[in-house]
């Protein structure tokens, strides 16, 4: 009966030694999802600095999760550190002992290196962290950075994030270079025509540099997207306001069914197809989708660097399993399906037309967009900030929002609100999904 | 049979605590609460003194906005503009001055805004609940879970 006791208590030890970890990200992830940032911030914010979190592989993945928390409650400064210490740990050089030990681990127990669009998506959110404080050359670096390590699976897929050419192209304005603004922006018109604000923002630069013709050119094609009420003008530092909204959940992975070693991208799921826009009840239209993480995910490279692994760790478990007897009870080779769960699922962007001298209030009515039904307003997927005010043209900084069943408009009880709301959405999407069919 | 009236209270108070749920939640009005403290970025209304001499003018206390003060009558004429900054130093507030736009949204050491009895100054990030709360001086506690 005592041995039973001891081994329960031995269990139970060994479940807080290596389980907290893991369990501290999983409990910030789900309170990220539900708006709880200030608790998300609070699960992880002390935790990342023990020596418990420095020694877990899943590290790099809690770091994203705080500095999206803080991201999200606006303070760029807190949340730069905790990107800057996430790419830090996902570009780490390893030594070659301890590559050969991480290959022979289980895959979950691996330190967690990240993936080609997290890593661009971690430079992206830093850029606008700098962005936001005016620093347009550390943000410039950032985006430059997030190009690069946006690796693809063919040609033509890699460096093809819209958002991420659009902001460079911004800081470079900043920053006077309208030389290498213009190819940013060239860029962003080549991955996305149906994106107007890369055709505004040409017309701008072309018209400065005295290109009227091609300037003409780019004008019509933005007038040819946007509807008239949300034109801006071309004539002069028009005021305008910005906004980036991240709209659904991200992409996550599961093993796959047929080789259970590897994992596949699945998309999240949310119902939210876009954002209509309304300032002070003045309905102005919806935002335009710039980037799809799914598409991000699924369409990243470094295939090749993951199956070179994947066979040198078989080679390596074999070669050790016939060695030594019963080894094969800890050398699993299951699928790594960790990633960055708090990213979002698509990123839409609006620059609206406002009259200066006004402070107004920003109502993001978030809807669902099927062929046959047409737009479907949601419940509770309306969110209102106050005192947003209009900006110069030139000096435009994004008001950064998230689309989620808004719990900051909510002030009772958030937690059976926001799983009462979960309930409904996942009965919305399987109707959503019968319709589709 | 007692066993059955337990299931009942249960199934009872399951149901209950589903209808509760739904009815406590309500949102945010779509008409903003009254400006009762002016920052840079929703820009300086006219007449209202500096909140360092008992005002509600938080802009950032550059040599423009001090002009500005001096023109309305907002700050004695014999204050020269070291002076005016001192008064910050004095009480150990922080502004967007010290460390240029930090973006820490008043979360720092030196938080919360002023207008909460903190010491930081600093210009809070527009769409967030602290921004909101800074220009219309009201707490929501409840919202800061």
């Amino acid at each position: 009966m005592k041995t039973k006791y001891i081994y329960l208590l031995l269990v139970l030890a060994i479940i807080s030694l290596f389980g907290c970890a893991s369990s501290s990200l999983v409990q910030a992830t789900s309170s990220f999802q539900k708006g709880h940032f200030i608790e998300t911030e609070t699960i992880l914010k002390h935790f990342v600095e023990t020596k418990k979190a420095k020694n877990d592989p899943a590290y790099p993945l809690m770091l994203l999760t705080l500095a999206d928390s803080q991201f999200r409650l606006g303070d760029y400064q807190a949340a730069l550190k905790s990107y800057d210490a996430a790419i830090k740990s996902m570009t780490l050089r390893i030594s070659t002992v301890r590559t050969g030990i991480e290959l022979l681990k289980n895959e979950q127990n691996r330190l967690y290196r990240g993936t080609p669009h997290e890593l661009a998506f971690a430079h992206y959110y830093k850029g606008i962290c700098y962005f936001q404080i005016n620093d347009f050359e550390k943000a410039r670096i950032e985006f430059t950075q997030a190009r690069l390590a946006d690796k693809g699976e063919k040609i033509g897929q890699e460096n093809d994030i819209t958002i991420i050419h659009f902001m460079e192209g911004l800081c470079y304005i900043r920053l006077n270079d309208f030389d290498e603004a213009k190819i940013a922006f060239q860029k962003v018109i080549e991955l996305k025509p149906e994106f107007p604000y890369g055709w505004l923002e040409l017309t701008y630069i072309s018209d400065k540099l005295g290109f009227q013709e091609k300037a003409d050119i780019y004008w019509n094609k933005y007038l040819a997207i946007v509807p008239k009420e949300q034109q801006l003008s071309r004539v002069g530092d028009s005021s305008c306001v910005f906004i980036i909204a991240d709209l659904g959940k991200g992409p996550y992975k599961t093993p796959n069914l047929i080789f259970s070693a590897y994992a596949n991208y699945r998309k999240g799921k949310y119902i939210e197809d876009g954002v209509e826009i309304n300032l002070s009840k003045n309905k102005f239209g919806k935002s335009y989708n710039s980037d799809d993480m799914y598409f991000q995910a699924k369409s990243e490279g470094g295939f090749t660097g993951e199956l070179g692994r994947k066979v040198v760790s078989v080679i390596a478990k074999s070669a050790i399993s016939s060695l030594i007897p019963f080894s094969h009870l800890f050398l699993t080779s299951s699928a790594d399906i960790r990633g960055w769960y708090t990213l979002s699922g698509e990123i839409h962007v609006a620059i609206l037309p406002v009259k200066d001298d006004f402070n107004y209030v920003l109502n993001l009515d978030f809807y669902n967009d099927i062929k046959n039904r047409g737009k479907q307003y949601l419940d509770h997927f309306e969110q209102n900030w106050y005192y947003i005010s209009p900006q110069q043209h030139s000096k435009i900084k994004p008001v950064y929002v998230k689309s989620l069943y808004d719990l900051h408009n909510m002030n009772v009880d958030h937690i059976s609100i926001s799983e009462t709301i979960e309930k409904q959405n996942a009965k919305n999407i399987r109707q959503i999904k019968k319709e589709k069919k | 049979m007692l066993q059955t009236k337990a299931l009942i209270v249960i199934i009872i108070a399951i149901i209950l605590n589903g209808c509760v749920t739904v009815s406590k939640m309500y949102l945010k009005s779509p008409t903003s609460p009254k400006v009762q403290y002016c920052i840079d970025v929703i820009g300086h209304i006219e007449g209202w003194s500096p909140w360092i001499l008992g005002g509600k003018c938080c802009c950032t206390p550059t040599g423009k906005m001090f002009d500005v003060y001096k023109k309305e009558g907002s700050i004695p004429s014999e204050m020269s503009y070291q002076q005016f900054l001192q008064l910050f130093k004095d009480k150990g507030i922080v502004t967007d001055l010290d460390y240029g736009y930090s973006g820490s949204n008043n979360r720092d050491n030196h938080g919360p805004h002023v207008v909460f009895g903190g010491k930081s100054m600093i210009t809070p990030t527009p769409g967030t609940d602290n921004y909101e709360e800074v220009i219309s001086g009201i707490r929501k506690e409840k919202s800061r879970k």
